[in-house]
């Protein structure tokens, strides 16, 4: 049994976390998948409907399961060129938002047995950066145990030299259990680990079956 | 056998535009280029400079190629599935076309994703040099050509993306499952806390 959390960010973050699903794994009997969208993203929902889709796909074709899924919104943490001054405010409505979906088991079987996500994945921007703070606090709380919610940071593929403000605030605070880069040139400069290009992990449209490429 | 449409994608981006990758593509010398590479269609997704691109087209109309259809858009929702993929070759009615794109990360993965030849145009005026950065990195790695915005550099740029497309095709046949499996990247689902560490151990016994 498996029941992970991902943080999809923005557009473009969201865009690579699917990437980086997509590799072709569809092995997911028994595994629940929850997502964290900011409110007023329909990017990020557009692109998750369409993950989702062609995950079902693959699982038919392979006769495997894909397991379950469910998504929670929360208030976005800071907007595209909101003034950093004000972004405490909005990312405290944020965190709020964040602490149910943390909490809150999925209503089915993987849920009431596991209650907490074992893994967060997250890539940026700022919410990701909550998520991990709220994931510390419950657990200097004791409200979860320390074994669960593990936070696993994953710099963004468009950042090749320098971190995102997300990557410096995370690795500077210590609370990801797992970070790593895409590029070795950043993560020699932070003395982080490289992970590779993991969005090229993903399938491509000649991949996938049935074709979707229209005439 | 019928003739093959061949299409070549413009985009900059929804937000900021790029005004000198717009004019330059909007040359009759370019479209004249094209029509001589066998292009079929040049679309051109332009953002903001929507309103004079399409004044200058208008103004052009006659210069167009016979047998060249030139088109202006501001933006669309979904720029992989609806555009892109007139890029893509279609057995019996298209040939495999290419996309001229500024720099933006979003672009180039569905590119990559629809598996496309790609010409990156990084935005010079743009504060921080990021997309300058990214086309180095994209070149480096033999995911793109790079090219400034001037009709004859990208002319230059296409017929060597032409080039690395076929080379690419042979070193990553299009139909394996993992395409880049020989990059060596971690795989998502089995990143836990305990394996990276391991991996990371590893990694200490090579060096």
């Amino acid at each position: 049994m498996d029941y992970t959390l991902f943080v999809l960010g923005s557009g473009g973050h969201t865009k690579e976390m699917l990437m980086m699903m997509d590799d072709g794994t569809c092995a997911f009997a028994n595994t629940h998948r929850r997502y964290l969208i900011s409110s007023g993203d329909s990017m990020s929902e557009h692109h998750l409907a369409d993950y989702e889709s062609r995950l079902q796909a693959l699982c038919a074709t392979r006769g495997t399961s894909p397991g379950t899924h469910d998504k929670r919104t929360v208030t976005r943490a800071r907007r595209v060129h909101q003034p950093l001054w004000s972004t405490p405010l909005t990312a405290l409505l944020s965190i709020i938002d964040i602490f149910p979906a943390l909490l809150t088991p999925p209503d089915n079987e993987v849920g009431r047995a596991l209650r907490y996500p074992g893994r967060v994945f997250s890539n940026g921007p700022a919410t990701a950066f909550f998520v991990a703070l709220a994931v510390h606090l419950l657990k200097m709380g004791y409200v979860i145990p320390e074994s669960c919610c593990k936070v696993i940071y994953i710099e963004s593929w468009a950042r090749i030299s320098t971190l995102s403000l997300t990557g410096k605030l995370l690795l500077y605070t210590g609370i990801a259990d797992v970070f790593v880069t895409q590029h070795q040139e950043v993560a020699t400069r932070y003395g982080v680990q490289n992970a590779g290009e993991i969005v090229f992990n993903s399938r491509r449209l000649d991949d996938l079956e049935p074709s979707p490429a229209k005439c | 056998m019928a003739h093959l449409q061949r299409h070549c994608l413009v985009t900059v981006g929804a937000t900021v535009g790029f005004k000198q990758l717009t004019e330059q593509v909007l040359q009759p010398e370019f479209w004249d280029f094209l029509s001589a590479e066998g292009f079929t269609s040049l679309r051109i997704q332009c953002g903001p400079d929507i309103g004079w691109a399409s004044a200058r087209l208008a103004s052009l109309q006659d210069r167009v190629p016979k047998g060249l259809e030139v088109a202006v858009f501001e933006t669309t929702k979904n720029l992989m599935m609806d555009e892109m993929i007139l890029c893509k070759a279609w057995s019996g009615s298209r040939r495999m076309g290419v996309v001229v794109s500024h720099a933006g990360t979003g672009t180039i993965l569905d590119a990559w994703k629809v598996g496309l030849p790609v010409v990156v145009v990084p935005n010079e005026t743009l504060l921080d040099n990021h997309q300058a950065e990214m086309a180095k990195h994209l070149a480096k790695e033999g995911y793109a050509i790079t090219s400034t915005a001037s009709y004859l550099d990208l002319q230059g740029a296409i017929h060597k993306a032409d080039l690395l497309w076929e080379d690419n095709k042979s070193r990553w046949p299009p139909h394996t499952i993992k395409p880049q499996k020989a990059s060596g990247a971690l795989r998502l689902w089995e990143m836990h806390p305990q394996e990276v560490e391991k991996e990371e151990d590893a990694q200490m016994t090579n060096d």
